[in-house]
């Protein structure tokens, strides 16, 4: 008992100084902070001029994190497609945010929800094994059906059981992450078995039924040119390079499909 | 949390979304009357913990006042509970209570107050805001004139004087320390309210910028995007809307948000800013979406209540506060809860969606986007109207993107599904013109006929009746192509494609060769259109019928002012060889050439350049010009390098020359032309040119003409040379017989070797080191020692080729005889390899039938029997076999005898025999088969009578003899004849030459076990 009331006095002091992070307390008390750290039990702050002050976990209601500017550069990397800006972005948030993943406000699952699009969108294999070597759950079951789908592939599953997996990713919900991740890959594999009426549908499928997963557009949008200009749709080909030069101007997506079109006039 | 105290403060505001437009382009409209919901915050605050009540200071207070107070203490605490459970009447009893008995002091501020809240709660708004008024009236400079402002602005609100409270909520927005967003929230409803959208627009418009930080500046934006659509600003409200979707977290109706991105997208899409209406819709939640983000923030207000009553119990001193947080929490839950089962029990609006993004993508022409989005919703989607326009949909995108395999399934789904649906006239018009595509003509013309016969064409009849017309015409239905253009005409005189009908019912008469008629239709055709785009080709039929009229005069006339008028037209080749042959009607030789090598000189397509360019060769060789021949033929191959005719030009070239007496020249013009190309594997004529030189090689060159004498001088005029003695003969032993030869005679030349003469000019050394070089140069010589009747070494060269040289190496005339050569010394492996690189290297050479040819007898010799029926259906079907067309139908004949299907392998049996032009060995293997037939159905009369046709008709093909004559005993002896069958076998015997053949010892021992 007198432990807290102990916190409570300290953090009364606290509550006054110029903190980034809100964080409720369970005793009605919101307390304002910045340098948030984490030492198991313990959360730590340190005020401006002040000294290192404890709140334990257990005693927090939520934590309202503040926007970061890393993070607010990575959701317009996010809408603007740009992979490598979101992941750039993201690097050094992780490390901040995955401490707090068992708070209660933690930003984790949202800023995982920027960063799974974007590694798989970058289509590096070491993009994805780092990613999933020190995978922390993020309680977002959409997320997770989609870390799922990128652990299977890395496990060296084949062919068939991946189509298998993303056949099933995309019944029912379309507009999951899971699905969208998996109209890209079926686009690809449709696109190596040369079946190009099916690519063109699975990569249609992702500006289509995932309108808000904005990483992943500018590969399938290239992927769709491809297959246009394989299945002798040059003008559908067209199309698809106008949505791209339009929503993702700077990618590189953008440059190569509109090089693939040139050459095939 | 459902204490009484949740119902305290009745929820003012009430949001409504209304999904019921679904897929009409209506509905979906947002109703927010307002967003103050907070203002319960500001009176429920007014429980301050501060309240004490207070008479003034005393030095030392008497027992009396003592005990008054704890009176007014008492009936203080008990207002307050009573207010707290929500008994708002008794909490003002209780407080009137305390007036009455003379409860005074700074206290007094929170009692005034609280009996404004309590009449509020009660919905006694007038009895509120006198209370209100009131304390402002005591208290100007109170802790609580903020909150009793705002609320007597509400109670202005709620008596329905809204522009009253609109004044008094305008008035406390300038006071300092206010929340100025709150504030304005609360006016843009008042103002939407009472539909002042342009004043509203104006004071909201400078509040919202950029980011939006606090819960109000998001319900400030949501109001303001909900003003600017209604006023027509979707881009404006878009750009809101994005500002939202971030803040999707705090906005207090996630429906809400989904509203204004119908609205604002349906806007747009009326405005035709497709793209941005497309995003606009993009930005719709799912609903399981909304459903999750709604349960997390209920979760957060749990947790939020929880934290409250903990520190309630922790700190009582703040119990008035926190339960004043707890109520507006309370209210928060309550709203949202009734939002998220609003959302829970809402259709799912997903297919509203899905038909709006579908016509904007219709409208974007992206038709893709159209075509995943229907059959996607088509998986479970069973209202039959919904489905038959999605299907329609789908016919339409596919047909929009050509996709003739997928259009034509999808409007057989479609016929499938909906038989007599309200698209059938359109889908039928459709397949029909699928089918003309698709070259499908007899479809067509009976899709069309049937629309026009049963009247089912519908706006299409127009359209459908032309295109019946063509279908028929394309079938060479003269009359009934006729009959449809004649009611087309009459039908639609001026209809969009009446010139074309007119002229083509006159080339029906054309066709059919009724040229009196033609003559007159298409001179009716020219009288109407005179500048029409198809005069000239008119023109050249009138002379093209006049010439069937045989008036060749009248065709030159007219070809002559045909070319005098219309001489750069693309025609003007098919106008010179009609005009060619009209002058070799009149027998002008010279003016045909002329004609046809006119001809050549344009760019005609390869078939009419065929025929000028051999026409005009044809009259050079009967006027005997070989001379300008050449100079056609070496013109046309300078003019032409890939023409398909090249390689005939060159043989006629090189023919040419040696008809001119310059054999050397042929053979040197052949040598460069091999050598050229030699090295390119996907050149074929290079072993049709070392076929020609070996042909030119293997002759023995004429002994040069002797020169003539010199002549004699003018004047005298000398006496003719004695003619010379004859050579005798030699004598019987060889020796050439001494003659009297002149001192001076050159020796007699060494006895001709036509190798050495190929050597000449087909050499390893000229053909380079390519291993395509050699094995051409094995072919060149192959081919001379066919010619030379060396049929040993020509079967050894080519099997030097197929041993020597690897497939990858050679073109698709050596891999197809290489093939045939490996099959014929039953290296079926071998051979095998070499049919699949010339299937793999060459799929659109000529000699392709030989890969399939061979490739089926070998499946028959491996008794793969169905396999072989494919390779020999599909080399006719999917190739259209010639080279090999009478090999690969009675492999055909061969495969469905082996597969039982004795009938239908009878029919191309008598087929293959019955083909005058394949007469000759496959002739024979019919009737053997025919017999084999026979004997299998144990009619051993019929199968006995065709073995024997066979060993009498076809003794010079032994491979197939032989066979017959010991199926022909098998018969007799079926039959019982023994006899019969021994004189068969005794024949067989006696033949010497079929003594090697292994079945002539097959017979022999047959009569060695009979005796």
């Amino acid at each position: 008992m007198k432990k807290a009331l102990f916190w409570f006095c300290a953090f009364a002091t606290l509550a006054t100084q110029g903190f980034a992070e809100d964080v409720l307390l369970k005793d009605g008390n919101v307390v304002r902070g910045v340098g948030l750290r984490r030492e198991g039990a313990f959360i730590f702050g340190r005020p401006e001029g002040g000294q290192d002050v404890l709140i334990p976990a257990n005693t927090v209601t939520r934590i309202i994190f503040k926007e970061s500017s890393g993070l607010r550069d990575a959701r317009d990397g996010f809408y603007a497609g740009d992979s490598k800006a979101v992941l750039d972005n993201t690097l050094a948030e992780m490390t901040y945010h995955r401490i707090w993943v068992d708070m209660p406000g933690s930003i984790w699952p949202a800023l995982m929800r920027l960063r799974v699009p974007a590694v798989v969108a970058t289509g590096r294999p070491a993009e994805v094994t780092e990613l999933l070597k020190d995978w922390t759950a993020t309680g977002d079951p959409e997320i997770e059906a989609a870390v799922a789908l990128l652990k299977l592939k890395s496990s060296g599953a084949g062919v068939e059981e991946m189509t298998k997996a993303w056949n099933a990713a995309t019944e029912g919900n379309v507009g999951t992450l899971s699905a969208a991740i998996s109209w890209l890959e079926l686009g690809n594999a449709a696109s190596e078995a040369k079946d190009w009426p099916a690519a063109i549908r699975y990569y249609v499928s992702v500006q289509v039924f995932a309108p808000t997963w904005r990483p992943l557009h500018p590969a399938a949008l290239l992927g769709a040119v491809k297959a246009c200009i394989a299945n002798q749709q040059t003008e559908q080909a067209a199309t698809f390079l106008d949505d791209l030069k339009t929503d993702y101007p700077r990618s590189s997506q953008a440059k190569a499909a509109e090089k693939l079109v040139k050459s095939d006039k | 949390m459902s204490s009484p105290q949740e119902k305290a403060l009745q929820p003012i505001t009430k949001e409504c979304v209304d999904f019921s437009g679904h897929a009409s382009g209506k509905g979906l409209h947002v109703y927010s009357n307002n967003q103050t919901t907070r203002l319960l915050t500001l009176l429920l605050a007014l429980l301050s913990p501060s309240f004490t009540m207070a008479q003034g200071p005393a030095p030392a207070a008497a027992p009396a006042a003592k005990e008054q107070s704890a009176e007014l203490n008492a009936l203080y605490v008990k207002s307050m509970e009573s207010f707290g459970k929500g008994e708002f009447k008794a909490c003002i009893d209780g407080l009137k209570e305390m007036i009455t008995k003379g409860a005074e002091g700074p206290g007094l501020e929170s009692v005034r107050f609280t009996i404004g809240s309590a009449y509020f709660n009660l919905k006694e708004y007038k009895n509120a805001k006198e209370a209100f008024d009131l304390y402002l009236k005591e208290f100007p400079a109170g802790s609580k004139v903020m909150e009793a402002s705002t609320a007597i602005g509400q109670c202005l609100m709620n008596l329905g004087d809204k522009a009253g409270a609109l004044k008094s909520f305008a008035e406390l927005s300038q006071k300092p320390g206010v929340n100025k967003e709150r504030m304005l929230l609360i006016q843009g409803n008042l103002l939407k309210e009472m539909k002042n959208t342009e004043q509203a627009l104006a004071l909201l418009r400078p509040a919202v910028t950029g980011i939006l930080g606090s819960d109000e500046s998001v319900q400030l934006a949501a109001l303001l995007a909900s003003l600017e659509v209604s006023s027509g600003n979707a881009e404006a409200a878009f750009k809101l809307l994005n500002l939202l979707y971030q803040r999707f977290d705090v906005v207090d109706n996630p429906l809400q948000i989904n509203g204004l991105a119908f609205e604002i997208g349906d806007a747009l899409l009326s405005k035709k800013e497709f793209r941005l209406a497309l995003r606009s819709y993009a930005l719709v939640r799912r609903k399981e979406d909304v459903i999750g983000l709604q349960k997390q923030k209920l979760q957060f207000l749990i947790q939020r209540y929880d934290a409250n009553l903990a520190a309630i119990r922790q700190t009582p001193d703040k119990l008035s506060q926190l339960q004043a947080s707890n109520v507006e929490l309370k209210n928060q839950f309550e709203e949202g809860k009734r939002v998220l089962d609003e959302v829970e029990k809402a259709e799912d609006y997903m297919l509203s969606l899905r038909f709006r993004q579908a016509r904007v993508y219709q409208e974007l022409k992206r038709p893709w986007g159209t075509i995943v989005l229907f059959e996607s919703l088509l998986k479970t989607e069973t209202k039959a109207t919904a489905r038959e326009d999605m299907i329609f949909s789908i016919c339409g995108s596919h047909a929009e993107l050509q996709n003739q395999s997928e259009l034509n399934k999808t409007l057989d789904a479609y016929l499938k599904e909906f038989p007599s649906g309200k698209y059938v006239s359109a889908v039928n018009f459709m397949r029909g013109t699928q089918l003309l595509r698709a070259d499908d003509l007899k479809g067509a013309a009976t899709l069309f006929g049937t629309a026009v016969k049963n009247n089912t064409a519908g706006d299409k009849l127009e359209v459908t009746l032309f295109l019946l017309g063509n279908a028929r015409f394309g079938l060479s239905e003269w009359d009934a192509s006729k009959e449809a253009y004649d009611m087309y005409l009459k039908k639609f005189a001026k209809g969009e494609y009446s010139e074309e009908a007119l002229y083509r019912l006159a080339l029906c008469s054309f066709f059919k060769g009724d040229y009196e008629n033609a003559i007159a239709a298409l001179e009716n055709y020219v009288k109407a259109h005179p500048d029409g785009p198809f005069v000239p080709d008119a023109e050249y039929r009138i002379a093209a019928c006049y010439m069937a009229a045989e008036r060749s005069l009248d065709v030159v006339k007219r070809c002559e002012v045909w070319a005098k008028n219309y001489g750069y037209h693309a025609l003007m080749p098919e106008v010179m060889s009609l005009m060619g042959d009209a002058y070799v009607a009149l027998d002008k030789r010279e003016e045909a050439a002329a004609a046809y090598s006119r001809g050549v000189q344009l760019n005609g397509t390869d078939e009419v350049l065929n025929y000028l360019l051999f026409e005009a060769n044809k009259q050079y060789q009967k006027l005997g010009q070989w001379e300008k021949s050449i100079a056609l033929f070496k013109s046309f191959i300078e003019r032409n390098p890939k023409h398909p005719a090249v390689v005939q030009s060159m043989y006629w070239l090189a023919k040419g020359l040696a008809k001119e007496g310059k054999p050397d020249d042929a053979k040197k013009f052949l040598s460069e032309q091999i050598h050229t190309y030699i090295k390119d594997r996907n050149s074929d004529a290079v072993e049709q040119l070392l076929t020609q030189l070996a042909s030119f090689c293997a002759k023995k060159p004429r002994p040069a003409p002797q020169p003539a004498a010199p002549a004699a001088p003018a004047a005298p005029a000398a006496p003719a040379a004695p003619a010379a003695p004859a050579a005798p003969a030699g004598d019987a032993t060889g020796t050439p017989a001494a003659v009297a030869v002149p001192a001076e005679a050159p020796p007699p030349p060494p006895p001709f070797d036509p190798e050495a003469e190929l050597d000449k000019y087909l050499s390893m050394k000229k053909a380079g080191v390519t291993e395509l070089g050699r094995a051409r140069v094995y072919f060149g010589r192959a081919e001379l020692a066919r010619m030379t009747r060396k049929p040993k070494e020509a079967a050894e060269l080519m099997d030097r080729i197929a041993k020597e040289i690897a497939p990858k190496d050679l073109g698709a005339t050596l891999l197809a005889l290489s093939g045939d050569r490996m099959l014929e010394r039953n290296e079926i492996a071998k051979a095998t390899a070499f049919y699949k690189e010339l299937m793999n290297a060459f799929p659109k050479s000529e000699q392709l039938d030989y890969a399939y040819n061979g490739l089926g007898q070998i499946a028959m010799i491996e008794k793969r029997y169905a396999d072989a029926l494919k390779w020999f259906t599909d080399a006719v079907d999917k190739i259209g076999a010639t080279t090999t067309l009478k090999d690969v139908t009675l492999g055909k004949g061969r495969a469905l005898l082996e597969l039982g299907k004795a009938d239908e392998a009878k029919v191309i049996f008598e087929q293959v025999g019955a083909t005058k032009e394949w007469k000759g060995v496959v002739t024979a293997e019919s009737m053997y088969y025919l017999g084999e037939l026979a004997f299998r159905k144990n009619d051993y009369t019929t199968a006995a009578q065709l073995f024997q046709r066979v060993t009498v008709a076809y003794q010079r093909y032994p491979g197939v003899v032989v066979r017959c004559y010991l199926k022909a005993a098998d018969a007799f002896e079926k039959l019982g004849e023994s006899a019969k069958a021994r004189a068969v076998l005794e024949e067989l015997v006696s033949k010497e030459k079929f003594a090697s053949l292994p079945e002539v010892e097959v017979a022999r021992k047959r009569l060695e076990a009979a005796q």
